[in-house]
C-alpha cells in the first residue's frame, strides 16, 4: 500500500517551544495518502488539524520524523526547494480564501504560474482561462475580488490552486467562511476535483463536508485516534446512535 | 521578463493605492538627495575633483616648506634658478612649468586702463592644456625665448568687454605692464587656466639665473608621470632642494620644498573642515531620510503581510518575495531620487549665484562647476541605491522570514512580533539620536556662523568705496616710487569735485591679513612662553580720521613717520587693554616676529604711538580669539598692493569711472580693480559664510521635517503596534493613565538615549571643531535647550497622541484589533 502513498508520514512530531514550555502539536504521526484518494482530517479544535496541514503543505517543517512526497523526502529540504514543491506539487484552499485584495481575480490565479520559469506567458494565459473556465468564473476575470461573493470568491481560489496542476489539493475548512448554498457549491467543485482523479485532504469541522471524503483522519490531542474509510466511520457512527 | 511586468504591474497600483505613503516616501528622499546634492556641488569645488584637463588627476604644484616650522609657504615663492634646477634634474614629471598666479596685470589701450587678472606661465603648460584658441594661434616655444618679441593670449571676456570684440584682434597691439605686446590670440569661452586668469604671456626665463636673483617669484606647475605620485614627487624636489641648499646656503637658509595638490596651492578659498562638516551633514541627512523610509517601508511590509505570506504560500521563493517588497522601495527611490536631482538643480544654482557675488563671475577659477554633470549623476545615482538598498532592504529582508505556517487560521493578528517591537525600537532609538546630532550641530553651526557674519566691523561706510592697486611692476620696485603713486593718487582723487578725501590701506575690514609672532618687551611675554600672534597693517597717515575712527589716546600717523625715523604704530583698545590693562600703551614696544627665522619677514621693533577704537579686520571664517590688530605707516611699510579708501560728500553715482579715469590720469599702466562701495567689499568677506549659514539653516529645516515626520512615524507605530498587548492589559485592569503613562515613559526612554548619544555627540563634534570655528560653543547651552523642547514636544506628542488614541478604543475592540 506505501509503495502508492503521494504522501508517507511516518513518527512525524511538532513541538513548539515558547519561553518556558514546549508543546506537542502533534505527536507521532503515521499517515499515508495515496493517489486519487480523498482524506478529511477532522478533531476537536486545538487537536492539530491545522499543524499537521501545514506540514503536509510544507508551510512548516516536522520536529522529527519522516515525511516523503511523492517518495521524495521532503523533511530535510531548504526553503528554496519547499517552495518549489509547494508551487508545483501542492494546492492550497484556505477557509479564509487568502485572495491578494489588490490583484484582480485572472492575476491572482496567475499568481504562483509567475513563480514558475519553465512558463511563458502564452501558457500562464492558457491555464488560468482553463481554470476559470473550470470553477465557471471567467466573466469575473477582471474584478477585484473584493467585488465577489464569499462563494466566487472561494471558487477563485479553487482555480488558483488547480492552475497550478499540483498533485495534491490541500483544502484548510474550505466551507467555513461561507453560507450553506456556496457551500455546498464549493464541495461540489471539489467532489468533481475527485471525479477527475485529483488527490484531495480537507480539513474541516463540518461532518457533511468530511462525509464526502473516501476516508476519514480523526485527531486529537496531537494524535491519529481513528483512520478508517468513510463508509466503516459511517457504520460506526450509525452503531453508536442505535446503541 | 513577464514576471517582473507582472510585478511592476502590481506594485505600480499598491503605490497608486496607497498616494499618502507614495507621496510621503519620495519626498523625504528627494529633499535630502537635493540638499546632499547642494552640498555636494558647493564641496566639490574645493578640489576634491581632479582638474577638468587632460590627465587633471596628476597636476601638482611645488611650494617651498619653511623647515624650522614645517609650514607650508605661499604661492610664488620660487625664484628663477630653483626652478631652472628642478627642470633639469626632476624625474618625475611629464611637464614641468611654472606661472605667477597671484596679481593682476595693467592692460592700456591708449585710452583706457584696466587690471585683468593675468599670468606668465609656461609655453608647454598652456600646451598641456589642449585647449585651442579661438582665433589666432598658440603660443611657441620661440615666444617664451628671452629676447623675443613681446606676445600675448587674451580670454574671451576681455576680447568681449576691453576690446568690444573687435574683429582684428589678432596682431592687434596693446600696453601690458607698460611694455607694448602683440595680441596673438583669443582663447575660447571659460577658459581661466591656471585658476581665474584672462590674460597670459610666455614666462621667459633667463637661461642659467644665478642664485638670489629674486627679481621674480614663481609657483612650479607639474604633470606628474603615469605612475608617480605626488609624495615620490615631493620626496625628489625635497632632495633637488636641499642639494640647493648645500651649494648656496645664504640663499637657501630654512627652505626646502614639496609636491602639493595643485588645487590647494592656486586655490584662495579654503574651507578645510567645513568641507568634512558640510560632507557630514549632507551624509546625516542622507541617513535620517534611509531611517524615515525604512521605517515607511517597514510598516508598509508589515501592511502587506498576509499578502506577503501568501505568495510564500503558494511558493513564491524568498528571493522573489524580496524582489516584489524591493521593486516597490525601488520605484520610490527612484521617483525620490528624480526629483531630489531636479531640485539639486536649482540648490547648484543657488550655490553658483552665491559663490559669484562672493567671488566675481570673472574670478570664479576654471574648474568650479555647478552644473550637473556626470559626477552629480554618479553620486545621485549612488545615493539614491544607498537609500534603497538600506530603506528597502531590512524590510524585504523582514518580509520574505515571514511566518507562512500563520497562513492557515489567518495568521497573527494585531500583536507585534518580538522582532518587530525590536527592530521598531532600534529605528526610533536611531531616529532620535541621529535627529539630535543633526538638529543640535546644525544649530550650532547657524548660531555660529550667524555670529561671524553679524560683526560690527567698527567702520562707517555710508558714501565710501574701495578699489585694489597693485603696484609689483618693475617700476615700482622702490618703496619711495610705491608712496609716491599712492600720494598722487589721493591728491588727484580729493581735487575731484564730491570726493571728500582719500586714504589707503593694506586690507579692508574683515578681509583678513598676514600674520606675525610678537613680543613686548616689558612684558616679555616670550619668558613667560605666551607668543600671541598679530596683524600688521600698513596704512595712510589720514587712514584713521578719514574713516572716522576714534583715536582714544595718543596721536593718528603723521607726516614725519617716515622710514628714516623712529618706526612707529597704533593698535586698538582691544590689545591695549590686554597687555597693558589700567595704564597707558603708548611708548611701549612691540617686537615682531621676535624668532628671527631665515626665509622670513625681519625682526622689527616699533613703538605705539596712539591707541584707536577696534576695528574688525580678522576674516570672518577664520577670525579667531587672540589675534591682535596693529597699524603701521605706509611710509616706514610700503606694501606693493593695497585699496584707495574714497569718501564722497553724498551718495556717489559714476563712482567706478571716475575712480578708474583719475587712475589712468597718475598711471597709466596702474589700474585700479574692483571698484565698489566699501559697504559691498567688507560684505562680500562674509557673504559666502551667510552662504553657509542659510545653507545650515535649510538642513536644519530639513532635518526638523525629516525628524519630526520620522519620529512621529515611528514612535506612533511602535504605540500602535502595542494595541491589542495594551488590549490584554486593560483586559486585565490597567488604567487607561497607566496606560499613557507607559508610553510616555517609553518615549522619555528615546529621549534620554538620543540626548546623550546625539546630543552628547554633537557638542563633541563642536568642541572638536572650535579649533577652526572659534565660536561654535558659544550658543550651545541655548541650542541645546531649543533642541531639547523640541525634541521633547517632538517624542512625546508622539508618544501621547497615539496612547490617547487607543485608550478610547474599547479593550474589547483592542483584543481583536489588527
Amino acid at each position: 500500500m506505501a509503495q502508492d502513498a503521494l504522501i508517507e508520514l511516518t513518527d512525524v512530531s511538532k513541538v513548539f517551544y515558547t519561553e518556558e514550555l514546549e508543546t506537542w502539536a502533534l505527536h507521532a504521526i503515521h499517515l499515508d495518502i495515496h493517489r486519487g484518494e480523498y482524506v478529511a482530517i477532522s478533531g476537536p479544535s486545538g487537536c492539530g488539524k491545522s499543524t499537521l496541514l501545514s506540514l503536509i503543505g510544507l508551510l512548516d517543517t516536522c520536529s522529527s520524523g519522516s515525511y516523503k512526497l511523492a517518495g521524495q523526502d521532503v523533511a530535510g529540504l531548504g526553503a528554496g526547494e519547499r517552495a518549489g514543491i509547494r508551487n508545483r506539487e501542492i494546492g492550497f484552499v484556505f477557509q479564509a480564501f487568502n485572495l491578494i485584495g489588490e490583484m484582480t481575480v485572472y492575476e491572482n490565479v496567475e499568481l504562483p504560474l509567475t513563480y514558475r520559469t519553465d512558463l511563458s506567458g502564452k501558457a500562464r494565459r492558457k491555464r488560468v482561462e482553463e481554470a476559470l473556465d473550470w470553477v465557471d468564473i471567467p466573466h469575473r476575470s477582471r474584478h477585484f475580488p473584493a467585488q465577489l461573493s464569499g462563494g466566487q470568491q472561494q471558487r477563485v481560489a479553487i482555480a488558483r490552486a488547480l492552475a497550478g496542476q499540483p498533485k495534491v489539493l490541500l483544502a484548510d475548512e474550505p466551507t467555513g467562511n461561507l453560507d450553506s448554498r456556496n457551500a455546498t457549491m464549493v464541495m461540489d467543485l471539489l467532489d468533481q476535483l475527485h471525479a477527475r482523479g485529483s488527490t484531495i485532504c480537507i480539513v474541516t469541522h463540518d461532518s457533511a463536508s468530511a462525509d464526502r471524503a473516501q476516508r476519514s483522519v480523526s485527531l486529537h490531542d496531537g494524535k491519529v485516534v481513528d483512520d478508517q474509510t468513510m463508509a466503516a466511520a459511517k457504520r460506526r457512527r450509525e452503531a453508536e446512535v442505535a446503541s | 521578463m513577464s514576471t517582473l511586468w507582472f510585478d511592476l504591474r502590481f506594485t505600480l497600483r499598491l503605490l497608486g493605492r496607497a498616494p499618502g505613503f507614495a507621496l510621503l516616501s519620495v519626498l523625504v528622499i528627494a529633499l535630502a538627495l537635493a540638499l546632499a546634492l547642494t552640498i555636494y556641488v558647493l564641496v566639490r569645488n574645493q578640489g576634491i575633483e581632479p582638474l577638468p584637463l587632460p590627465n587633471g588627476d596628476r597636476y601638482v604644484a611645488l611650494q617651498h616648506v619653511y623647515q624650522d616650522s614645517g609650514q607650508i609657504a605661499r604661492a610664488d615663492q620660487f625664484h628663477a634658478d630653483t626652478l631652472q634646477a628642478l627642470q633639469s634634474r626632476a624625474q618625475s614629471f611629464e611637464t614641468l612649468g611654472a606661472a605667477r598666479l597671484h596679481g593682476s596685470t595693467t592692460l592700456n589701450d591708449g585710452e583706457l586702463t584696466e587690471a585683468p587678472w593675468g599670468t606668465e606661465i609656461s609655453t608647454a603648460l598652456m600646451r598641456k592644456t589642449g585647449v585651442e584658441p579661438l582665433m589666432g594661434r598658440s603660443f611657441t616655444e620661440q615666444d617664451s625665448e628671452p629676447g623675443a618679441a613681446p606676445v600675448t593670449l587674451i580670454g574671451y571676456q576681455l576680447w568681449q568687454t576691453f576690446f568690444g570684440a573687435r574683429p582684428d584682434i589678432v596682431g592687434h597691439r596693446v600696453r601690458i605692464e607698460g611694455e607694448m605686446h602683440t595680441v596673438i590670440g583669443v582663447m575660447p569661452k571659460g577658459f581661466r587656466y591656471p585658476t581665474d586668469h584672462h590674460l597670459w604671456r610666455p614666462l621667459k626665463l633667463t637661461p642659467n639665473s644665478p642664485p638670489g636673483d629674486h627679481s621674480a617669484h614663481y609657483t612650479p606647475i607639474g604633470i606628474l608621470k603615469p605612475g608617480v605620485t605626488m609624495e615620490e614627487a615631493g620626496r625628489e624636489v625635497a632632495n633637488i632642494v636641499n642639494d640647493l641648499q648645500r651649494q648656496h646656503p645664504d640663499h637657501y637658509e630654512n627652505l626646502g620644498a614639496t609636491a602639493i595638490p595643485y588645487i590647494d596651492a592656486v586655490s584662495t578659498t579654503d574651507f578645510g573642515v567645513m568641507n568634512i562638516v558640510m560632507l557630514a551633514a549632507a551624509t546625516s541627512i542622507l541617513m535620517l531620510a534611509c531611517l524615515n523610509v525604512g521605517n515607511l517601508l517597514l510598516v508598509r511590509a508589515s501592511e502587506r503581510n498576509q499578502e506577503l505570506v501568501i505568495r510564500s504560500a503558494l511558493g513564491g521563493t524568498r528571493a522573489r518575495i524580496m524582489r516584489q517588497v524591493l521593486l516597490e522601495s525601488l520605484l520610490i527611490s527612484l521617483a525620490g531620487g528624480g526629483l531630489g536631482l531636479w531640485l539639486g538643480t536649482y540648490g547648484a544654482r543657488f550655490v553658483q549665484y552665491q559663490t559669484e557675488i562672493v567671488v566675481g563671475s570673472t574670478f570664479l577659477p576654471f574648474w568650479m562647476r555647478f552644473d550637473i554633470s556626470r559626477d552629480v549623476l554618479f553620486i545621485a545615482a549612488g545615493a539614491t541605491g544607498f537609500i534603497w538598498l538600506l530603506a528597502g532592504g531590512i524590510p524585504a529582508w523582514r518580509a520574505s522570514r515571514a511566518q507562512i505556517s500563520a497562513v492557515l487560521g489567518g495568521g497573527s493578528k494585531g500583536v507585534a512580533g518580538r522582532g518587530n517591537t525590536r527592530v521598531s525600537t532600534v529605528l526610533v532609538a536611531a531616529e532620535v539620536v541621529f535627529s539630535f546630532f543633526l538638529l543640535v550641530l546644525s544649530g550650532a553651526f547657524v548660531a555660529s556662523v550667524n555670529i561671524a557674519s553679524g560683526v560690527d566691523f567698527g567702520v562707517p561706510t555710508a558714501n565710501t568705496v574701495s578699489g585694489m592697486v597693485t603696484l609689483d611692476s618693475e617700476r615700482y620696485q622702490s618703496a619711495d616710487d610705491r608712496l609716491r603713486y599712492i600720494a598722487n593718487l589721493q591728491s588727484e582723487l580729493e581735487s575731484e569735485p564730491g570726493v571728500a578725501h582719500a586714504a589707503f590701506t593694506t586690507v579692508l575690514p574683515g578681509m583678513g591679513w598676514w600674520r606675525a609672532d610678537f613680543d613686548l618687551p616689558d612684558l616679555d611675554l616670550q619668558q613667560a612662553g605666551e607668543l600671541p600672534r598679530l596683524q600688521g597693517i600698513p596704512v595712510s597717515e589720514d587712514y584713521f580720521p578719514n574713516l572716522g575712527i576714534t583715536l582714544l589716546e595718543g596721536r593718528y600717523f603723521a607726516a614725519t613717520d617716515t622710514a628714516e625715523n623712529l618706526q612707529v604704530a597704533i593698535i586698538d583698545k582691544t590689545m591695549a587693554e590686554r597687555f597693558w590693562p589700567g595704564e597707558s600703551a603708548l611708548g611701549k614696544q612691540v617686537t615682531i616676529n621676535p624668532d628671527e627665522t631665515p626665509g622670513r619677514p625681519p625682526t622689527r621693533s616699533v613703538t605705539i604711538v596712539g591707541v584707536i577704537a577696534p576695528i574688525d579686520q580678522g576674516q570672518a571664517l577664520a577670525r579667531s580669539r587672540g589675534i591682535y590688530n596693529l597699524y603701521h605707516p605706509i611710509a616706514q611699510f610700503t606694501p606693493e598692493f593695497g585699496f584707495m579708501v574714497v569718501h564722497f560728500e553724498q551718495q556717489p553715482k559714476l563712482f567706478e569711472r571716475l575712480i578708474r579715469s583719475v587712475a589712468t590720469r597718475v598711471d597709466r599702466d596702474i589700474a585700479i580693480s574692483m571698484v565698489r562701495p566699501l559697504e559691498v567689499s567688507m560684505s562680500l568677506n562674509i557673504r559666502m559664510l551667510q552662504t553657509l549659514s542659510e545653507l545650515f539653516v535649510v538642513v536644519a529645516l530639513v532635518a526638523l521635517v525629516l525628524a519630526g515626520t520620522g519620529i512621529y512615524g515611528v514612535v506612533s507605530r511602535s504605540v500602535q503596534l502595542r494595541t491589542r498587548d495594551m488590549g490584554i492589559r486593560r483586559a486585565l485592569g490597567q488604567t487607561d493613565r497607566d496606560t499613557v503613562y507607559f508610553f510616555l515613559r517609553q518615549g522619555s526612554l528615546f529621549l534620554l538615549v538620543g540626548a546623550i548619544l546625539g546630543g552628547g555627540g554633537a557638542i563633541a563634534a563642536a568642541w572638536l571643531l572650535t579649533a577652526e570655528f572659534p565660536n561654535l560653543m558659544d550658543s550651545m547651552v541655548s541650542i541645546v535647550i531649543i533642541i531639547g523642547v523640541v525634541m521633547i514636544a517632538l517624542v512625546l506628542g508622539a508618544s501621547y497622541l497615539p496612547a490617547l488614541k487607543m485608550v478610547r478604543i474599547e479593550p474589547a475592540v483592542a483584543l481583536h484589533y489588527e
